[in-house]
């Protein structure tokens, strides 16, 4: 049998159980109504951080279990973590031009 | 003036009897194919299609620049030369370009692969292509688009009366054949390397495309995602980038550009591939600092993800991110150092043979580092004030993609011609015709550097009296420029029926797809290959095998 | 019910070393699902980026105008928000159990996990057209003869509604092309082109089914919930 380019697993893929999959659904169903509880109450700035955690989390579930990434090999995991890397460089340094603005002296207005 | 005639080379080669081009005839087996070999020709001729279209414009621009006054285009028609002359280079000629052609049609050979790892796939990413230049032929035909290729808001999105919807879709479409493509040989390189064949035995090409597939795959999303925002701001007007709706034009501009520039080393990167491989073959010598040329490819796609802001420094963008910007854009430029050096060192007591491949690559190595330095000097935030938008940055651009990407391209189509039809071109013209080539391209665009120094600003039509000289000078590099790329058009086209038989392996190079037949068979190795040696093994004899029978050939080697 | 495990039109025995589903270009399953799997995977990191470009420009505005973009806000329907949230969760799941099934080779249970997940998808649908029809009836579409009445500056408001329509629009685009595959993949695990072997299709098609699930968890708070109580 050809040798591959790279390591195949050869064990057979994972196949998760009836009761992780409900107990993760009961996770992000949970994670749901609490997001939207805490919009409903006044937490100033951390509204959105607490929004955006809860997400994350939901978002991790989902990416982790359903999309099997824990079970996955090394490469994949790699590469799911490549995207979101990537996707920061554009938030984070975009958001370092419009933050700075504030800094100079010259007022930056339109 | 040695060449790779070889006393034992001189016996003459057959033409094999059944290859790729000859083993099915119809037309539906071209526009249906699953070949990856096809695949890449159906591209060569399209690009050279395109080549021709943006070649058009630029003569436009050209002829009005040899004088000051507007005397052959009004305004928008100029603005509409150079706008259309931009989009069809960069999107339909340079970012296909050596990837499409030659990425396809070699990159599987070289690894000992049967085809890529998405044969369907592939065949859509041309027909995407297509579609994409169906909407960019369009646009010309109804009066093209006048924004500049860059579609700076919010002129292009309220106050521009081209066709930007259509020209942003062609873009658009166009994109995904990329992304496609980036994704399948990612994948193709991952999963089907032939046994053996490890990361650091891969051919420096197959680096190249490696690395240039990360720039499609992650940037080239970016573009599109803002082309769609351009366009449903330009049919909606909903102030996304019209300062009085409450939107900002730089955001647009970070936007464009956080695609734009990797996608200029989309364009580089492939020709530094081909230039390793060339170097190589012809100083018969092992390249030089092999895992530094392959761990700068990686380098440079992932540094030119962190370096779009250079091209945002006067747009009122802070200055602090700017900074930041300018200090990486110097970074980025020592991989490619890195490659020049490593390539000097290559040649430096290697046995060198100046056949056309290796005429444009050392026109390559030098015009590249030209275009480089002048692109260090405008990482300069300072420098770049002053330098923004005028010629300088015009010939700075046109150094690297012209006398870098396109004379790469010219590298790759007369080293592997041999290899895609089998047949050998006329040497003495081909030498001609690169020599002309580099001259032409330099009276072109080096008066352009001084004359952008001096002040001239881009996509003007007119300028003061002074600076004709210089312009005529260029315009006059221009008409040779375009009348020596005349040239490997017509004996190219001519050795498909009238050239020598080239054989396997005409310029006696290491590599799996000179282990082949010229042309391929259909299903590429009979066998799969087990590679055992490192990439550019120069150290043993290769030879040309003269065979009669296509079986035999492949015995040999 | 019956169950095949092996497709094998060859008659190669118990190896089948070339499947009718074993593509040319590889030399084994191993390969191709391997390929396959890679494959999409990069998929979705492109549609990270290009999703993201969007997430980009809302932050931009929304940290710029943030009182429009709570104004505008409160005309979104939470619940209908919360009930598309809850649709989307629930065809993940069932759509995993579809991958399982699959893993397992039960015909009937894939189809009707793929079944139910496609209801879902048409579910989401639904709702989504409600709320659309209902910011058309209250001139809320921007470029469409939009106006604002309510608290806050209608110029920036309707950057928030032209962002909200972008980014439900698109990540809707998505569900659309997700059903159009669902009932492809329904019509090929109903002409047995699956097993336990082969399932990539299914598997691949669930990971992009979860992405599009991945882009609502995070549309639903930044567009429905900013600002707290509302109607």
């Amino acid at each position: 049998m050809a040798e591959h380019a790279e390591h195949i697993e050869h064990s057979g893929p994972h196949i998760a159980s009836v009761s992780n999959y409900l107990t993760i659904f009961s996770l992000l169903l949970i994670l749901t109504a609490a997001t939207v509880g805490v919009a409903l109450m006044d937490l100033g700035i951390f509204n959105t951080v607490v929004a955006l955690m809860i997400a994350c989390v939901k978002a991790m579930l989902v990416i982790l279990y359903y999309m099997h990434l824990k079970f996955s090999p090394g490469q994949i995991k790699l590469a799911a973590a490549a995207a979101i890397f990537w996707l920061m460089i554009m938030l984070v340094i975009t958001a370092f031009d419009y933050v700075g603005r504030a800094w100079q002296h010259v007022p930056a207005g339109w | 003036m040695s060449t790779l005639e070889a006393p034992e080379a001189v016996a003459e080669h057959k033409m094999p009897r059944d290859h790729f081009l000859n083993a099915t005839h119809t037309v539906k087996s071209w526009l249906l194919t699953m070949d990856h070999k096809r695949v890449g020709l159906l591209y060569l001729i399209s690009i050279t299609f395109f080549f021709l279209i943006g070649g058009t414009f630029a003569s436009m621009i050209r002829l009005e620049l040899a004088t000051p006054e507007a005397d052959l285009l009004e305004a928008d028609q100029y603005n509409t030369a150079f706008t259309m002359h931009g989009i069809v280079m960069i999107f339909f000629f340079l970012i296909p370009s050596i990837p499409a052609v030659f990425g396809n049609f070699i990159m599987p050979l070289m690894i000992g692969a049967k085809d890529v790892a998405f044969p369907k796939l592939n065949l859509a990413s041309w027909y995407l292509f297509i579609f994409g230049g169906t909407f960019g032929i369009l646009t010309t035909l109804l009066g093209g688009v006048d924004t500049g290729w860059t579609f700076y808001t919010p002129f292009s999105s309220t106050y521009s009366n081209g066709n930007v919807i259509l020209a942003a879709a062609a873009a658009f479409i166009a994109g995904f054949s990329s992304i496609l493509t980036g994704l399948n040989f990612m994948v193709t390189i991952h999963k089907m390397r032939a046994p053996g064949l490890t990361w650091f035995k891969m051919p420096l090409f197959v680096w190249g495309m490696y690395s240039t597939s990360l720039l499609m795959v992650l940037g080239t999303p970016v573009i599109a995602i803002t082309l769609v925002l351009l366009m449903v701001e330009r049919g909606l007007h909903i102030g996304i980038f019209d300062p009085s709706l409450g939107g900002d034009p730089v955001l647009f501009q970070h936007l464009f550009w956080f695609y734009s520039h990797p996608a200029v080393y989309i364009m580089i990167l492939p020709g530094m591939g081909v230039i390793s491989e060339v170097i190589g073959a012809f100083c018969r010598k092992r390249v030089f600092g092999y895992e530094f040329i392959a761990m700068s490819s990686v380098s440079i796609a992932v540094l030119g993800f962190f370096v779009w802001g250079h091209h945002l420094f006067i747009s009122g963008q802070s200055i602090y991110v700017g900074m930041v910007f300018s200090f990486i854009t110097m970074l980025v430029a020592v991989p490619s150092a890195i490659k020049v050096f490593n390539w000097m060192a290559t040649i430096y007591k290697g046995s060198v043979a100046y056949d056309a491949p290796m005429l444009y690559s050392l026109a390559f190595i030098g015009l590249f580092s030209v275009g480089g330095l002048t692109g260090v000097i405008l990482a300069l935030m300072g420098l770049d004030i002053h330098m923004h938008d005028t010629y300088f940055v015009v010939a700075h651009f046109h150094y690297v993609m012209v006398g870098g990407a396109v004379t790469a391209f010219m590298a790759a189509l007369h080293f592997w011609w041999p290899k895609i039809t089998g047949r050998i071109y006329p040497e003495l013209w081909a030498r001609l015709a690169a020599v002309l080539i580099f001259a032409g391209f330099n009276l072109t665009f080096f008066p352009q550097f001084i004359v952008g120094y001096l002040g001239m600003p881009r996509r003007y039509h007119v300028y003061p009296e002074e600076w004709q000289l210089l312009n005529v000078m260029s315009s006059a590099g221009a008409t040779i420029l375009a009348l020596s790329f005349a040239m490997p058009a017509i004996y190219l086209l001519w050795s498909l029926k009238n050239g020598k038989a080239a054989g396997p392996n005409p310029w006696r190079a290491t590599g799996l797809e000179w282990t082949l037949s010229s042309p391929p068979p259909e299903h590429n190795f009979p066998k799969t290959p087990i590679v055992e040696e490192d990439a550019y093994d120069y150290s043993k004899v290769i030879d040309n095998p003269v065979v009669e029978d296509e079986v035999e050939e492949l015995e040999h080697a | 019910m019956s169950v095949s495990t092996e497709v094998a039109p060859h008659g190669h025995g118990e190896h089948a070393e070339h499947p009718e589903y074993m593509r040319h270009q590889f030399d084994d399953m191993d390969q191709q699902n391997s390929a396959a799997s890679l494959g999409m995977w990069l998929f979705m990191m492109t549609e990270v980026m290009f999703f993201g470009g969007f997430f980009l420009g809302y932050s931009i505005y929304r940290s710029e105008y943030y009182e429009s973009f709570v104004n505008g806000s409160h005309h979104l329907a939470m619940f209908l928000g919360g009930l598309n949230t809850v649709v989307l969760i629930t065809s993940s799941v069932t759509m995993a159990f579809a991958v399982r099934a699959a893993q397992l080779g039960k015909k009937n249970h894939i189809t009707a996990f793929l079944v139910m997940t496609l209801l879902l998808a048409c579910t989401f649908m639904v709702v989504k057209f409600i709320e659309y029809k209902d910011k058309w009836d209250h001139h809320l579409i921007p470029g469409m003869d939009f106006v604002w009445t309510d608290p806050g500056d209608p110029r920036t408001v309707q950057l928030f509604y032209g962002f909200y329509f972008c980014m439900t629009g698109m990540h809707g685009l998505h569900v659309i092309i997700g059903v159009g595959l669902l009932i492809w993949l329904l019509i090929r695990v109903k002409q047995n082109k699956f097993n336990s072997e082969y399932y990539a299709p299914i598997e691949n098609f669930g990971l992009y089914w979860h992405f599009v699930d991945l882009i609502w968890i995070f549309l639903f708070p930044l567009l429905y919930l900013i600002g707290g109580l509302h109607e």
